[in-house]
This record gives C-alpha cells, structure tokens and sequence, in this order.
C-alpha cells in the first residue's frame, strides 16, 4: 500500500507553487528539521478524515487506518516537502483508490470512483479544506435553511419546482435560497476565523 | 507600526454575491492574498453544495486519538538515524513520553536478534528518557531492556551494572513479582556469562519458580534454559540435557525453540555425543534460518564449523569460519570476530597453512582498529599474538589456547561458542 501512496510524491502543490518551485531542485530533509508528525496528524486529521470517510466513503475504522499509513509514507519522503497539506490530501486520495481497487476484488467499486479527487487537478487541497468547513457549517443551520439549500444546489431543483412545493412565489423562494445562502456563508466564515 | 488592513466579512459576502467583474476591479483584492483566498472560498462556495461529501452526516470521530499521536511521533523517532535523534529530541522536548520510551524499549526488544547495535542505541536511549521523565518502574523496564542488549552484544559488566540498577528502582516500587522475576533470570544469564555459574543456576532457579506461580510458560522455558546452561559450565552436562530437553517440550515460542535447540547440540557435542550434536546443530541452523536471524543463523553454522573441526574436516571448517566471521564484523559483534578468527587460526594451524593465519588475522585487527578497540582490549591482543607467533613459524595448540583465553577475558557469550 505504501508503494500506492508514494507513487505520487513528487505532485500536488498547488497551481502556484508549483509555478513558484519548478526550476528549484528538491532539497532533501534534514532530520533536524523535521515537523513534529504528531502535530500534523492532529492538523489535518479532520481534513483528511473527511476525504477518505466522504469523498470516498470509507468506512471510518479503515479510513483511520489509511490516514496511519500516510503518515509512515510521509516519514519516509526523503526531499522536503513544501506542501505538506496538499501532499497529504493528494496521498490520502490515492491511497483511498488504493483501497477500493482492492476492495473491488470482493465487492463492485462505487461508480463514480473515478472522478473522484484527481490528484493531478490544481488546488485539490484547497478545494477538498472549503468542502469539509462547507460540510461543518451545514451543520450549524436551521434544518429549514439547509434542506432549502440541499433541494436547490443538490437536488438540483429550480426556485419556481421549490415555490410549488412550499405553495408561495417563485420570488420567495429565491429570495429563500439566497439568505440560506448568505447564511451559510457567514458561518463559513466565522469557522474560518476561529481557525486562523 | 504598520496595521495591515482586510476586508470584513460583509463586504466579502456582498462582493461574492455581486457582478462578477467588480472584484478583478477592485485593487485591494488584487493586492492582499489573505482577502483575495477567503473572497475565492466564498465565491467557489455554492458549488460545493453540488458535491455529496459536503451532506454526508454520517457521524465521524472529530478528535484525533492520543495513541495514534504518540505512536506516529515514536515512528518518526525510530525512523531517524542514530546521530539525529538526540538533537531531534532536543528540539521536540515534547516527543519524551512514556508511551515513546515503551516503543523504543519495544523496538529495541525486536531489534536484538537481527541487528544488535541499533537494540543498543534504542535500549541507551530509552533509559536517557525515562530517567528524566522520573517513573521508577519505566525507568526498571528500560534498563533491563538495555541491560539485556548489553548482555547480549558482550558488555557483561555494564549488562550488569543496569540489570542491578533496574532491580533497585523494583524493589523500592513495591517488588512487582513478574518483573522481579525478569530481572532474576537476566541476572542468571549475566552471571553465567561472567563465570559464575553457581550463582546463575540458583537465580535461575528463584526465576523459574516465580514463573511457575504465575504460570508463564513461555519465560519458565526461558529460565530452564538458563539453568541448564550453567550446569553446562559447572560440568553438569547429563543434568542440562534433561532441562533442556523439558524446555524443548514446553516451548512454543520459535525463537527460543532455535536457541533451544542450540544449546541441545552444544550440550550433546560436551557428552561426546557426535551424531546427535551434529542432528541437532543442523535443526537450530534450520530452525535460526526459519526465524530469519542473522545472529542465531551465525553462531548456528559456528558451532557446525567447530563440530567440522573436531572431526577433522579443517577445510569445511574454515570455510563455514571465514564466512561467520564477515557476519559477525557485520553485525558489530566485537568478541565473537575474535574468537571466531582463534578457530580460523586453529584450523589453518592443523592444515599447515600458517600464512593464511597471518593474513586472516591482519584483517581482525584492521577491524578492531577501525571499529576503534584500545590495544588493552583482549581480543585485539589475541589476535596480535596469534599473528606474531604465526609469521615467526611457531603458531601452535598452547598459544591458540593462551589467546582464546585472553579473548575470553570478558566472558564470552552463552549462545556464542564451545564450552571450553
């Protein structure tokens, strides 16, 4: 498995920093400067919790797992990692694969296996970190905002089918669908801003 | 002081929601990355409500599990060359726990029979972090751990020194029988080793006792083992074989199985017994091949080189010899290169080929120059005697066993060698 996860150590930084580092060679680490591993579990164990767990809905038990078999693979990269969040994220994603494809001896794959978290996409990391504080702050709206907003984006239904449904105006239910919107934005961002 | 300005989170939102050009317009956007990333999250924000993941509640541990954190940071201590680790340490003071000196005590333990050295460099610095972490019981578990490292790379006084230092922090914690009984029997082993073989059998004895009470099968095999091999020593070799062979029964564990079989051989080779030495040398090699243990698998085809000796077969002898001892500098296990060599020289004595005594022992003593043994050391004179006596043709049975003794100063080890 180790060898699944590293077969993609030398990708993953986002569009800009690869556009920073290309012409640089990679340095090789120095033990003394080494992160404190354990700190970067605890970091970004949600994040990639979430990817493994939702994105490619592995049960929590063997995503853990995974996330443990990262970080070996990541103890062992020799050249310095500038990136460690997208490094992490890209791994997890293969190792996620990884896990499938041999699950897929016994069981069938989920169909849309895969499109799910190209590694080689840009800014996978950013995108995958917005999803989990997207999900987060879900959970923080009235369950009436949120199923409105889960018909709308999700469900892919119109504001006129929702007005139907809710027998008012097509204008209500934009207008609906908006504050539920700029709701969850808000909480976005305070989540955002108790991180930082 | 320079403050650094940002936009509030309302004036973020209303630009999200607003005419799609305003923002490439808008200069302090296209100049402060920290507004410019939070503006793109909530810009790209409606279309994760596209994806799946984001409405999963499928109920997930949010807290990262302590033992995991602690495990991963032992990992990546472990991983760390020998020469890292202190200054690693130093800068992640963080990194000295109880659980992370038990993985080094757990590494060095696994470490032991593949590659000695580094079970050394773990057990020293497991002991370096329990003591300063201050509990008393930690601290006996990592020193008899080193201890038993000590022992079994040849440093018999300072395996001792901890061994008697881990009981010591036992005895005032409230004298835990099991671990007392550990202690008991890595005493014996030590001991014995040092030439006291009364006082290994009997500590032997008190460690099997103790283990019978608490019907620990698996070290009551180990203390019948170490009995047996004092009464080795003491000559008392019928009564070894019966306490191996009982040992040999209730053993379960294939490590201690390719040892015990091992000391069957020996002990048949001390009766005379060729035939039967030779049936049970070839099992424990067999038996040490199986386990994958470099250092068994070497003293395994040691003892056969002796066997081969004794018999006459010098050439074989030799042979199995030259190899063993490239294993044995391999694995950084000083004395057993020394006495090793004494057997190549007593070989190539009995096939008259006194250069090959020369030169095979120019080679030891390179390695013990390199590996930086002071001229005191007895195995580094040994084999200086052996090379001057052979280059002046009078190489013969009385320096060869002179030599050994000198190599044999510190007592040789209980797996190692012929029991002389």
């Amino acid at each position: 498995m180790n060898a699944a996860v590293l077969e993609q150590n030398t990708l993953e930084a986002a569009a800009s920093e690869i556009e920073t580092h290309v012409s640089e060679p990679l340095a090789p680490a120095l033990p003394s400067e080494q992160e404190d591993v354990g700190l970067l579990y605890e970091t970004y164990r949600s994040l990639l919790l979430f990817v493994a767990a939702r994105k490619f809905r592995i049960p929590e038990s063997e995503a853990e797992n995974l996330i443990q078999e990262v970080f070996l693979s990541y103890l062992q990269v020799s050249v310095r990692i500038e990136n460690v969040r997208g490094w992490l994220v890209a791994a997890v994603c293969n190792a996620s694969r990884h896990f499938w494809r041999a699950q897929g001896r016994t069981e069938s794959l989920p169909d849309d296996i895969g499109e799910r978290c190209d590694p080689s996409s840009t800014a996978v990391a950013d995108r995958l970190a917005l999803e989990m504080t997207v999900h987060q702050s879900l959970g923080y709206l009235k369950p009436k905002c949120r199923e409105t907003l889960h018909m709308h984006y999700f469900e892919g239904r119109s504001a006129a089918d929702m007005a139907k449904e809710m027998n008012t105006t097509s204008r209500y239910a934009e207008k609906l669908i908006h504050n539920c919107l700029k709701n969850v934005r808000t909480i976005y961002m305070q989540i955002n801003r108790v991180k930082r | 002081m320079i403050t650094e300005r940002h936009y509030d989170d309302e004036t973020l939102i209303a630009l999200a929601e607003g005419d799609p050009a305003a923002p490439t317009r808008d200069p302090h956007l296209q100049s402060c990355r920290p507004c410019a990333e939070t503006f793109e999250a909530l810009r790209t924000l409606p279309s994760t409500l596209h994806e799946e993941a984001v409405w999963d509640r499928t109920p997930l541990s949010e807290e990262p599990k302590r033992e995991t954190v602690e495990w991963l940071r032992g990992k990546q201590l472990l991983a760390l060359p020998p020469e890292a680790r202190r200054p690693f340490l130093a800068a992640h003071p963080h990194f000295r726990t109880p659980a992370i000196v038990q993985m080094l005590i757990d590494a060095s333990d696994k470490a032991i029979t593949r590659m000695p050295p580094e079970a050394l460099e773990y057990g020293k610095l497991a002991v370096e972090i329990a003591e300063e972490l201050g509990d008393p019981m930690l601290h006996a578990s990592a020193l008899r751990e080193w201890g038993y490292s000590l022992y079994y790379t040849g440093n018999f006084r300072e395996a001792l020194q901890s061994t008697e230092r881990a009981r010591a922090l036992i005895a005032n914690s409230g004298n835990e029988v099991r671990d007392l009984g550990r202690i008991e029997l890595q005493e014996a082993l030590i001991l014995s080793a040092l030439g006291d073989h009364q006082a290994a059998h009997h500590k032997a004895c008190a460690a099997s006792d103790i283990f019978e009470a608490l019907h620990d099968g698996e070290r009551v095999v180990v203390a019948l083992r170490v009995q047996a091999i004092a009464a080795n020593r003491l000559r008392q070799h019928n009564l070894a074989l019966r306490l191996l062979q009982t040992a040999n029964d209730r053993c379960v564990d294939p490590v201690a199985r390719a040892g015990l079989l091992q000391n069957i051989a020996v002990t048949y080779r001390e009766l005379g017994d060729v035939e039967s030495a030779m049936h049970y040398f070839v099992q424990a090699l067999q038996a040490a091949q199986k386990i994958g243990s470099a250092p068994y698998i070497a003293k395994a085809r040691w003892h056969l080189g002796r066997l081969l000796l004794s018999q006459g077969r010098c050439n074989e002898a030799l042979e199995v010899f030259t190899s063993v001892r490239e294993g044995f500098v391999e694995m950084q296990m000083h004395q057993d290169v020394a006495l090793v060599t004494i057997d190549a020289a007593q070989a190539c004595l009995a096939v008259g080929d006194t250069d090959s005594v020369v030169e095979s022992c120019r080679t030891a003593l390179k390695y013990f120059i390199d590996a930086g043994l002071s001229q005191s050391e007895g195995c580094l004179t040994a084999v200086a005697l052996i090379r001057e006596a052979a280059a002046e043709g009078r190489l013969s049975d009385h320096i060869l066993r002179y030599a050994r003794r000198r190599a044999d100063r510190r007592p040789r080890l209980q797996f190692a060698f012929a029991l002389d």
